[in-house]
């Protein structure tokens, strides 16, 4: 077909024939070439190339053919074969327009700044996100055999409820790799939560980050050992292996082999210096030791039940984790069953029956830090949905400049009017002017995105701080980045110049000369489109900020159920020898009004414990959450009695229980519950067998766990069922204006009580507050872009009321001679733009409410969208506000300007 | 050898012309230098070749006939020109007295 179409040009011979029975080569390719080839030889050369193809479709085949052809006219790139550049006029063209664009862009200062700023504005907000969401999806990318190794979870089925964990039993792992033989290797990490104290020289630190792992960890993981030798860590059974940083901590210059540290789990020798686990591991540790130092039961013995402990399996090349995932039941089965029945003296088929089930699966170790949001997770993860917000926000306000570009280049139209006419008269071509006005384009993003990217680099340090990440610029922006940052600003410009390109162009040289340049209704419905669009942005920006500091609002003023405000917390209090003694002195400090001890706290999910119950005479039975106190930590805290009484010193509550609101109405006895019996199944939190409690309060719903979940039933102990050691927490009312010398006077008393023990202290309400730290943070985030996505919004309105008043300026002149007064002209100019915000506005509220009621839905206790309607009412004004601002200077302009001045023209 | 040395390629494709007699054009060409030298060259890198040594005046070409396959172009074909045949006459006897001081045994030698 092609062929015809190329026969033309070429005179000679019988071109005409047509080449229906032959194979066509790829066209695209001929067509290029037949644009790239010099004309005198290009009948030559097609001719062989065509012959050799048919030749090669029979020998080689069709596909072949087209291939080999591909190459061959690829191969022909070459100067002797290529058009000459130089005899075009495409050159000097450039050139001169390029000269021109530059004048032109020098001459418009103004708009030049604007425009180039905005630009830069936002490329700069795109890199630092784009940056952001790089370093953020790079988890775990590092180990040797990241792709094959996943982390064992478990889905945990309750009669009531479901609840996933990332911790699984301590022997799970081990006897997965024995039984499946898609499983190539398994290591566990146990994390102490509690934190372990290490000495040395008389130096004691409180290391958070301890953990246990087996032998086979650094093959595992791509952590590097720096000191040390890697078959040899763990040659002893005390070994630690220490952190860079924990290794300068402890010795400083000293080399750390070999040396020996004390902790609370007997002596421990230096074996191994590893570097500080890369940012971009979900979980980090300072010191590790040997799995089998450890001597908890539940660690060391045969387990299928616990959620203790991190297992990390490597499969074999080619094995999908889904079909392992499958296989686990085999493994409950076998082995969970019977500890279930020997523990709980029922068949497991009941224990099934009853809603109880286990489903574990695997977890790809790179999904863990954006998609996995179990309990017991190492750390805090990241949240997918966030990175799809900030890449939505990076796109919008590029979205944002470019628009902006277009407006303000239309609006620029009536100044180059006269410019593009007497262009044309001079016998530009439309197709010169359009190039004129692409490069101008091109040129102003092309600076824009350099100055963004000067501006990223130089916030970049700021942006670390403020989103706590470590993101270094040399390393995150390579060649890869520059080539697509390059090509990026080159095709922003072309599409942001196209509309204004085609719209000046099209100007009529004798209209336009005339000095009647017409308003151009034609591009009105575009201009104000393009406002509406901008503000629309803004508008949902806004009012999503607005809404988001709702619900922080709402979440720090919340009641509880207690009092948050002047508590002070005391952790690992659990160690503390004479607690009543130390009880006695702390109530002694001035300032200091009540103190508790406490299993748990409000707002740290993972000091709870699980167990199971029944009420007496009913054979169902319901997991609860469970939290052991002291007689006064109710009253401490301030949280109120429905029913019933607190624990106290009258009475022996050894066999008492306090239940919340919701475990009453779990058990069915909201109604009557004190004084009935509650029985204890026997399981891990209560081995000893099967206890009867008798119900004598029943405590107000406090929101023991963040407001991201619903308060869920749960049973409190009183400590003297409990030995020592289970109250690590004790909460103090105190004056907290007078905190400093409390706090003081805590760790004299402290220092005196538990010699070498960390003091740990902080304030309940921060704490609490710590809970929605992700949000907070975003939330500034969504502030910081909000401010800019208005601050271009305006540029752009900016632009355009210089435009629509500018072709104005002879009617408000007649109204002027005719006796209107500045004000009523002010007025009257900026009326005609609330039309686009209000439509803005209108069209905001959909989007807002899906966007908005979707992030809410996070929180199991949140603000109504009904009562959101006060954010939308100040999302308008502000946007309406900052919009009159921006158009009253050339509103107030226009109406106080000379109006013999404005008429004297034409 | 003043001014007509010849590369390697080129002399490869002065032969072959002259091997292909009347028939010499780009494919021909391509093709005989693929059986002969088992070499796979482009028809670019042919171009090249041919026009520098048309340069040269080593060949010369003209305008053939055109058919179906070829789309209805015209072929040009080659020919060696008299200074070709000269250049290529020099150059093999440069390379001829090269191999004739060639000591017998190093030759033999080197298959071992």
């Amino acid at each position: 077909m092609f062929v015809t179409s190329f026969g033309t040009k070429c005179p000679g011979s019988g071109y005409n024939i047509t080449m229906d029975d032959f194979p066509t080569p790829p066209a695209l390719f001929s067509r290029l070439f037949q644009w790239f080839c010099k004309e005198e030889l290009y009948p030559e050369l097609q001719g062989d190339l065509l012959e050799e193809f048919s030749l090669n479709t029979e020998e080689f085949g069709r596909k072949r053919a087209r291939q080999i052809y591909r190459r061959e006219v690829l191969k022909m790139v070459r100067p002797s074969i290529i058009k000459a550049l130089k005899k075009t006029t495409v050159l000097p063209m450039f050139k001169i327009n390029f000269k021109l664009a530059l004048r032109g862009l020098i001459k418009q200062r103004l708009y030049t700044l604007i425009n180039i700023g905005g630009l830069a504005m936002s490329v700069a907000v795109a890199t630092l996100i784009l940056l952001y969401v790089q370093s953020e999806t790079s988890y775990d990318n590092y180990h040797p055999v990241k792709d094959r190794l996943y982390r064992l979870a478990v889905d945990r089925t309750y009669p009531d409820h479901v609840s996933s964990y990332a911790r699984t039993p301590v022997s799970m792992g081990e006897q997965a790799a024995l039984d499946f033989p898609d499983i190539e290797a398994f290591t566990k990490v146990f994390r102490n939560n509690g934190g372990v104290n290490i000495t040395y020289n008389n130096e004691t630190f409180l290391e958070n980050y301890l953990v246990a792992a087996d032998h086979n960890f650094f093959e595992i993981f791509g952590i590097k050992l720096i000191d040390g030798k890697r078959d040899e860590v763990f040659s002893v059974q005390n070994a630690a292996i220490l952190s860079e940083n924990a290794a300068l901590r402890y010795f400083g210059d000293e080399s750390p082999l070999g040396k020996i540290l004390q902790s609370d789990l007997g002596d421990l020798i230096v074996t191994g210096v590893v570097e500080n686990t890369p940012r971009n591991t979900h979980f980090k540790f300072d010191v590790m030791v040997d799995f089998e130092i450890l001597d908890l039961a539940y660690l060391q013995k045969p387990n299928f039940l616990n959620f203790g402990v991190f297992n990390f399996l490597v499969l074999k090349e080619g094995v999908s984790p889904e079909s392992v995932n499958a296989k686990f039941d085999q493994i409950v089965e076998n082995y969970a069953a019977g500890e279930i029945e020997r523990r709980l003296k029922m068949s497991f088929e009941d224990y099934k029956a009853s809603g109880n089930g286990y489903n574990y699966f695997l977890q790809p170790i790179q999904d863990i830090h954006l998609n996995s949001q179990l309990e017991g997770e190492f750390q805090a993860n990241g949240n997918v949905t966030y990175i799809y917000l900030f890449l939505a926000i990076a796109f919008f306000v590029i979205i944002l400049a470019m628009v902006n570009f277009v407006n303000l280049a239309t609006a620029r139209a009536t100044d180059r009017a006269k410019e593009v006419g007497i262009r044309k008269v001079m016998g530009s071509l439309r197709k010169q002017l359009i190039s004129q006005f692409l490069i101008e384009s091109v040129l102003v993003t092309i600076s824009g995105t350099i100055v963004g990217l000067l501006l990223a680099y130089l916030l970049l340090p700021l942006f670390n701080n403020f989103a706590d990440t470590q993101i270094i610029f040399g390393q995150a922006v390579g060649p890869y980045a520059y080539g697509a940052l390059a090509l990026f600003s080159l095709l922003l410009g072309l599409l942001a110049g196209l509309y204004p390109a085609f719209i000046l162009s099209s100007f009529k040289h004798v209209t336009v000369l005339k000095g009647k340049f017409i308003r151009g209704k034609k591009g009105q419905w575009t201009r104000n489109g393009l406002v509406v669009f901008q503000f629309l942005i803004s508008i949902v920006l806004i009012c999503s900020t607005l809404i988001v500091g709702q619900q922080m609002n709402f979440m720090q003023n919340k009641n509880l159920g207690f009092d948050r405000e002047n508590i002070i917390v005391m952790q690992r209090t659990g160690g503390l020898k004479e607690l009543e003694t130390f009880k006695t002195e702390v109530k002694r400090i001035p300032g200091v009004t009540n103190i508790g001890g406490s299993s748990a706290l409000p707002g740290s999910s993972e000091l709870y414990f699980g167990s199971s119950f029944e009420l007496a005479g009913s054979t169902e039975s319901i997991a609860l959450s469970c939290m052991v106190v002291e007689d006064d930590f109710l009253s401490t805290m301030h949280m109120d009695l429905k029913a019933g009484r607190s624990f106290s010193t009258d009475f022996e509550d050894s066999l008492s229980i306090i239940l919340n609101e919701s475990a009453a109405r779990a058990f069915g006895i909201i109604d009557d519950p004190i004084g009935k019996i509650i029985k204890n199944d026997r399981d891990v939190s209560n081995p000893d067998g099967p206890k009867d409690y008798r119900v004598v309060g029943i405590v107000k719903d406090f929101n023991y766990k963040s407001l991201h979940n619903e308060i869920t039933p749960l049973v409190i102990f009183n400590n003297e069922r409990y030995l020592e050691g289970t109250l690590n927490n004790l909460v103090i009312r105190a004056n907290v204006d007078q905190s400093s010398s409390i706090i003081n006077s805590l760790e004299e008393l402290w220092v005196e009580h538990a010699p070498n023990q960390t003091f740990l202290y902080n304030f309940l309400d921060q704490n609490l507050d710590q809970l929605y730290q992700m949000e907070k943070k975003s939330g500034d985030l969504f502030l910081a872009f909000t401010g800019i996505a208005i601050l271009i919004a305006c540029i752009g309105l900016f632009g355009l009321a210089t435009f629509v008043i500018g072709s104005r300026i002879k009617e408000i002149a007649v109204r002027k001679v005719l006796g209107a007064g500045s004000r009523r002209i002010v007025f009257l100019l900026m009326y005609d733009f609330n039309k686009p915000i209000i439509l803005a506005l209108l069209l905001s509220i959909p989007l807002v409410i899906l966007f908005m009621s979707n992030w809410l839905n996070g929180f199991a206790y949140r603000v109504e969208m009904s009562s959101t309607w006060i954010s939308f009412v100040t999302a308008g004004l502000i946007a309406l506000t900052v919009a009159w601002i921006t158009v009253s200077y050339h509103s107030i302009k226009a109406a106080l300007s000379n109006p013999v001045k404005n008429l004297r023209s034409e | 050898m003043k001014g007509t040395h010849l590369g390697e390629f080129q002399e490869i494709v002065l032969l072959t012309i002259m091997v292909l007699d009347d028939n010499a054009y780009g494919v021909s060409i391509k093709r005989e230098i693929k059986t002969r030298a088992d070499r796979n060259i482009s028809r670019g890198a042919l171009h090249t070749a041919l026009s520098r040594m048309e340069e040269k005046g080593l060949i010369k070409s003209w305008q053939g006939e055109a058919n179906k396959l070829r789309g209805g172009m015209p072929k040009r074909y080659y020919e060696v020109t008299n200074k070709g045949v000269n250049a290529l006459k020099e150059a093999k006897d440069v390379r001829d007295q090269l191999w004739n001081e060639v000591p017998r045994l190093r030759l033999q030698h080197n298959y071992g």
